[in-house]
């Protein structure tokens, strides 16, 4: 059972993917794939420590999960608002009917909950419930069913159901999500840096973004609820070209004394093109600096 | 070397969802007692096994539950406005509408499309889409999924995330606009004028530069030790940093009014927002200078690169907020009398408003509100020492801005600022009564000519 | 004498190059004003001796400028900490420390421990410490294993040897004299008289070398000497760099700044107010080209790792205002006040902002 992404167009550019369903979420947690979270969390709203749906990718993410078939994807080419408009010029009666019918059932069920809970709270404090023709008490009775119609909850869904409408229009074929995930990972990331990500996930690890802790990624031994973050890795070097300079090894080391990490280079040491080498998975030499005698 | 509690990333502090979850109705995990640290490493127990099962659950029951919305009697709709990329809504009410939106001339208030996203994510409007057909059988409405995929480009996601993660802790954040300002109206336009006498400053300091070279070739060669005399050191240092220019750093206001460079959209790195800290006396319609000026920047983007100097330099040229060293936060009337809304001065406006008697009841009303800012600034003004003051100056800098920078989801902040070690001279000047201490080191060498 | 009165008077001055000394002058009596002319000609701020440098290996592309006399030495330490110690971690103290302990004629006790003796100790106490706390992580994992505990007497158990930890922690908290010394040396640290011989020289960055040469009348070495010997004519980039760095190095110095590298912190130097025994660091600088751009990733670990050792990032960037090929020129013909009249310095400062901390 493979995660459903969309992946949205931008002005000459790939928006980052994004998850919204938390089945989804659990799913990719499993295979080691936790994103980050950027939406606000309702429960919560004045902190950013815990947010909610939607899950944020890194290109490398998304790109490992389409290789890996873990995920299928479909595109939704920009600019979004046109499609939409397009959509809304044909279907809007439907979809306006559907969503209505949506609400009702939502209200319907709401109302039954809360009859039950205020029958239910009746029995605890042994009040009989009055029956349904005591017209002396109709006055009070749509003045508490006008309260609970105020306090009937509208969600506004995560999911969507418009833009699977234009989804289906425009499909989902292989060769453009294939060049869309390519353009994506040229655009925000590069090919050897996905191949460092490829390497250490194959080892077990989960992986992070790092710049905050002056790296590329970082990663956990396992799932970041249970686990420290061991390492934190540099942007790829090739092996055999780029030099690597002096000072910045000193710098990495000290770095890793600082934030209670081991600094690592990773090396891949491709002879080809780096996006083939990303399906053949080529090999990657990994190296880590550290400041001896700390102690 | 361990970093003080208070300066230590999310990913440190361990994410505890149980305690969030706590906060949702209905948590079966309201009862969990707090767990212990993380694990270095995968020990294949079954203990870690439940206590990772435990953290996971606490985490996904709190998504599934964090639905967002509104009730019926507190609902707020805003429609999105395709071709304007922002919403209206046409019967605006809340909290929100004293730090955000602007109203139009029937009541209406329009919101910005990352004002209109942040809004709908935490349940205070329900979002639906303009309809332009004044077909009116219902709304259209959207959710969160929709929304996500109207930005038109990933900066405008990012800036979105940003604006959040500022909102959230309760700074107010608007689009940066030369509307409100610290400089005259007429200072832009006269910009052609000051570009052509800096031109001109720029011709005449190479003539100095030549000048100096010259002066700096007599001075700087092996003779001139033997020709002139020094009877302290700080003489010494004076002639050496003569030597070598350093940037011109605006100090004073007059200094800023001349280096005033409204930015444009040519620049790498543009100001996006303007950055208030909370503020509950906030006035919408006539709002101070910005306490921050914030632009973002996405560091994986293979489009963008990190500022060079010249492109700082560009970004500071434009800063436009209230400059901590040209006079406090609490100085309302310095502040006041140099802050321009729409080419007028905030002090003036402040002036009609009080004089229209419609508006005396709540001017009285909002009075409450400065007095706990000026206590503040009180405990602030505990005097400092000379030497504490001269090495925070560098420190805190002059003009600056915050760089939020967005890592894949992951926001950090950094504030740029410019400094002027150029102005400060921090030899060493011994107390007043050793000066005259010209008893000679016990090391001392046969090296100093007797 | 304390501490800080032998500190004052020992680093009383902070350049090698000493103001005159000059007899008061009584203004009414023409005597005095003789005598004070005499002195004010007679006497001059240079050496009466220059300091001897010597380069090695010669012509290598890494040469070592070293200063070798111990007088020299301890004279560019004392007057503005000049220099590092070869075998030592900054002054140069190895000749001293080695004939103590060889001497053994004083036992740790009352005698207060070199900066080297009390690094050793710390380590050894950080190893100490670290073997404690592996033991009780093994015990709380075989607990583990065995299964028999829950998560919450795990985390009971948890905070208890925590506190143990900190009481150990606590109670080998002094520092002590170690036997031996951390480097191993050949046998031939003897002369043939049988006396130490002094192995130890103080190595000059070649900034701080240019700025003895250039800017002070120290060293026996012009700046164009020093130049050829350590950059190679065939590697105009690295003498572009040099001398942004020399700008960048002077501009400090002149300020009053005592400069010294911070290749401990990963940065091109750190900036002390009056100098190492006085007060920590207060600035880390980087050098730029004002044309220069780094990935993010550059600037974000320089600040974490400066942030963590409470001291401030500057970039320092310095601004070109004449071609490269020119100044490669006039450095070729030791015209080097033409050098850096035509360059200028720029600083902005770097640090981590927390959104959170700053509501107020």
């Amino acid at each position: 059972m493979s995660v459903c992404i969309t992946l949205v167009g931008g002005a000459g550019t790939i928006l980052a993917p994004l998850v919204f369903d938390v089945e989804a979420i659990k799913k990719l947690r499993t295979l080691g794939i936790c994103g980050i979270l950027t939406g606000t969390l309702p429960s919560a709203t004045q902190q950013n420590v815990f947010l909610s749906v939607p899950l944020r990718l890194m290109p490398e993410e998304a790109m490992w999960l389409y290789i890996n078939g873990h995920a299928h994807f479909k595109a939704l080419p920009g600019p979004t608002a046109t499609a939409v408009e397009r959509l809304l010029e044909e279907e809007s009666e439907e979809i306006c009917k559907a969503a209505e019918e949506r609400l009702q059932q939502s209200f319907k069920l709401q109302r039954e909950y809360k009859l039950e809970q205020h029958r239910k709270k009746l029995e605890q404090l042994g009040i009989n419930q009055p029956s349904k023709e005591d017209h002396p008490d109709s006055a009070r009775q749509s003045k508490e069913t006008k309260l609970m119609e105020a306090s009937l909850f509208i969600e506004t869904p995560t999911m969507s159901t418009i833009l699977t409408k234009i989804n289906d229009k425009f499909g989902d074929e292989q060769a453009k999500i294939d060049r869309l995930l390519c353009i994506l990972v040229a655009q925000f990331s590069n090919w050897d840096n996905y191949l460092l990500f490829q390497a250490l996930k194959n080892e077990g690890y989960v992986l992070s973004p790092g710049a905050r802790f002056g790296g590329k990624y970082i990663a956990y031994p396992g799932d970041p609820l249970r686990f420290h973050s061991h390492l934190v890795i540099r942007d790829a070097l090739h092996y055999k070209n780029e030099p690597l300079d002096f000072l910045e090894l000193a710098a990495g080391a000290r770095l890793g004394t600082t934030v209670k990490k081991l600094w690592v280079i990773g090396a891949p040491t491709r002879e080809s093109d780096a996006h083939d080498s990303a399906k053949t998975q080529d090999n990657v030499s990994f190296y880590s600096v550290e400041w001896a005698g700390f102690g | 070397m361990s970093l003080p509690a208070n300066d230590l990333e999310e990913d440190e502090v361990m994410q505890d969802w149980s305690s969030i979850a706590k906060l949702a109705n209905d948590s079966p995990l309201a009862a969990l007692p707090r767990r212990g640290e993380k694990d270095y490493e995968p020990d294949g127990t079954d203990l870690q096994e439940l206590l990772l099962y435990r953290a996971r659950d606490a985490m996904y029951s709190t998504l599934e539950q964090g639905v967002r919305g509104a009730v019926v009697k507190s609902r707020v709709v805003a429609y999105y406005d395709p071709q304007s990329h922002s919403a209206v809504v046409p019967k605006p009410r809340g909290n929100f509408l004293q730090t955000m939106g602007e109203s139009d001339a029937q009541g209406a208030l329009w919101l910005e499309f990352f004002e209109f996203m942040y809004l709908a994510e935490r349940g205070t409007v329900t979002p639906c889409w303009k309809r332009h057909d004044d077909n009116n059988d219902g709304d259209i409405p959207l959710s969160i999924e929709d929304m996500y995929a109207l930005f038109k480009d990933q900066q405008e996601m990012d800036n979105f995330a940003i604006y959040s993660q500022l909102k959230r802790l309760g700074f107010i954040v608007q689009l940066a606009s030369p509307a409100l300002s610290l400089y005259p109206p007429g200072l832009a336009a006269s910009s052609p004028v000051r570009t052509a006498s800096n031109a001109l400053h720029r011709v005449l300091s190479t003539v100095s530069h030549y000048r100096m070279t010259l002066f700096n070739g007599f001075m700087y060669n092996q003779w001139s030790w033997y020709v002139r005399r020094y009877t302290s050191s700080p003489q010494i240092y004076e002639s050496l940093n003569k030597l070598i220019q350093c940037a011109a750093v605006p100090h004073t206001a007059h200094q800023l009014y001349n280096d005033y460079s409204p930015q444009d959209s040519s620049q790498s790195l543009n100001i996006t927002f303007n950055v208030w800290k909370p503020n509950p006396a906030f006035k919408k319609k006539l709002p101070e200078l910005p306490d921050f000026q914030v632009a973002t920047y996405n560091k994986n983007s293979t489009q963008q690169s990190f500022p060079t100097y010249k492109e700082l330099q560009a970004v500071f040229r434009s800063l436009d907020y209230k400059f901590s060293f040209l006079a406090r936060d609490s100085d309302t009337e310095f502040w006041d009398n140099n802050t321009y809304i729409d080419g007028e001065l905030r002090s003036a406006k402040l002036e009609a408003l009080q004089s229209n008697p419609r508006n005396k009841g709540k001017a009285k009303a909002s009075k409450p509100a400065p007095p706990a800012k000026k206590m503040k600034g009180k405990k602030k003004q505990r005097t400092v020492s000379p030497q504490v003051e001269q090495m925070r100056r560098p420190k805190n800098g002059y003009r600056s801005f915050l760089l939020a920078v967005m890592d894949n989801g992951i926001i950090s902040f950094a504030k740029i600022s410019e400094a002027d070690f150029g102005s400060e001279d921090v030899w060493y000047k011994p107390a007043p009564g050793q000066k005259n201490n010209t008893a000679k080191p016990q090391r001392q060498t046969s090296k100093i000519a007797a | 004498m304390s501490k800080r009165t032998a500190n004052a008077l020992r680093y009383k001055y902070p350049l090698p190059v000493h103001p005159l000394v000059l007899p008061e002058l009584i203004v009414h009596n023409p005597i005095s004003w003789a005598v004070w002319l005499y002195q004010y000609v007679r006497q001059c701020n240079a050496l009466a001796e220059r300091i001897s440098v010597t380069i090695t290996p010669e012509g290598n592309a890494f040469p070592h400028i070293e200063v070798r006399d111990p007088t020299d030495m301890m004279y560019l330490w004392d007057n503005g900490f000049f220099g590092t110690g070869q075998l030592s971690r900054s002054e140069p103290t190895w000749f001293e420390r080695k004939q103590l302990e060889l001497s053994k004629d004083t036992v740790g006790g009352g005698k207060q421990l070199s900066l080297e003796q009390i690094t050793r100790s710390r380590r050894q106490q950080r190893q100490e410490f670290k073997q404690q706390r592996e033991k009780v992580e093994a015990e709380l994992l075989a607990l583990r294993q065995q299964g028999v505990i829950t998560p919450e007497e795990e985390s009971k158990v948890l905070e208890r040897e925590r506190e143990k930890l900190r009481a150990y922690r606590e109670s080998h908290s002094s520092l002590k004299e170690l036997p031996g010394d951390d480097t191993s040396l050949p046998d031939d640290i003897f002369d043939d008289e049988g006396n130490l011989r002094r192995l130890e020289a103080l190595e000059l960055l070649p900034v701080e070398a240019l700025f003895l040469t250039y800017a002070l009348p120290i060293l026996d070495i012009s700046p164009k000497e020093l130049i050829d010997s350590i950059i190679s004519s065939d590697d105009p980039a690295a003498l572009d760099r040099l001398l942004m760095h020399y700008t960048a190095y002077h501009h400090y110095r002149s300020q009053g700044w005592c400069v010294r590298s911070g290749i401990k912190f990963g940065c091109d130097y750190i900036l002390y107010k009056r100098g190492p025994p006085f007060q920590h660091a207060e600035f880390c600088v980087q050098v730029l080209d004002s044309e220069d751009s780094k990935p993010y990733t550059w600037y974000a670990s320089t600040a974490r790792v400066c942030g963590g050792a409470s001291k401030t990032l500057i970039l320092c960037y310095v601004t070109r205002n004449s071609s490269p090929e020119q100044t490669r020129r006039w450095a070729a013909d030791g015209k080097l006040a033409d050098v850096l009249s035509s360059m200028s310095v720029g600083e902005v400062v770097y640090r981590r902002w927390v959104p959170g901390r700053n509501r107020d």
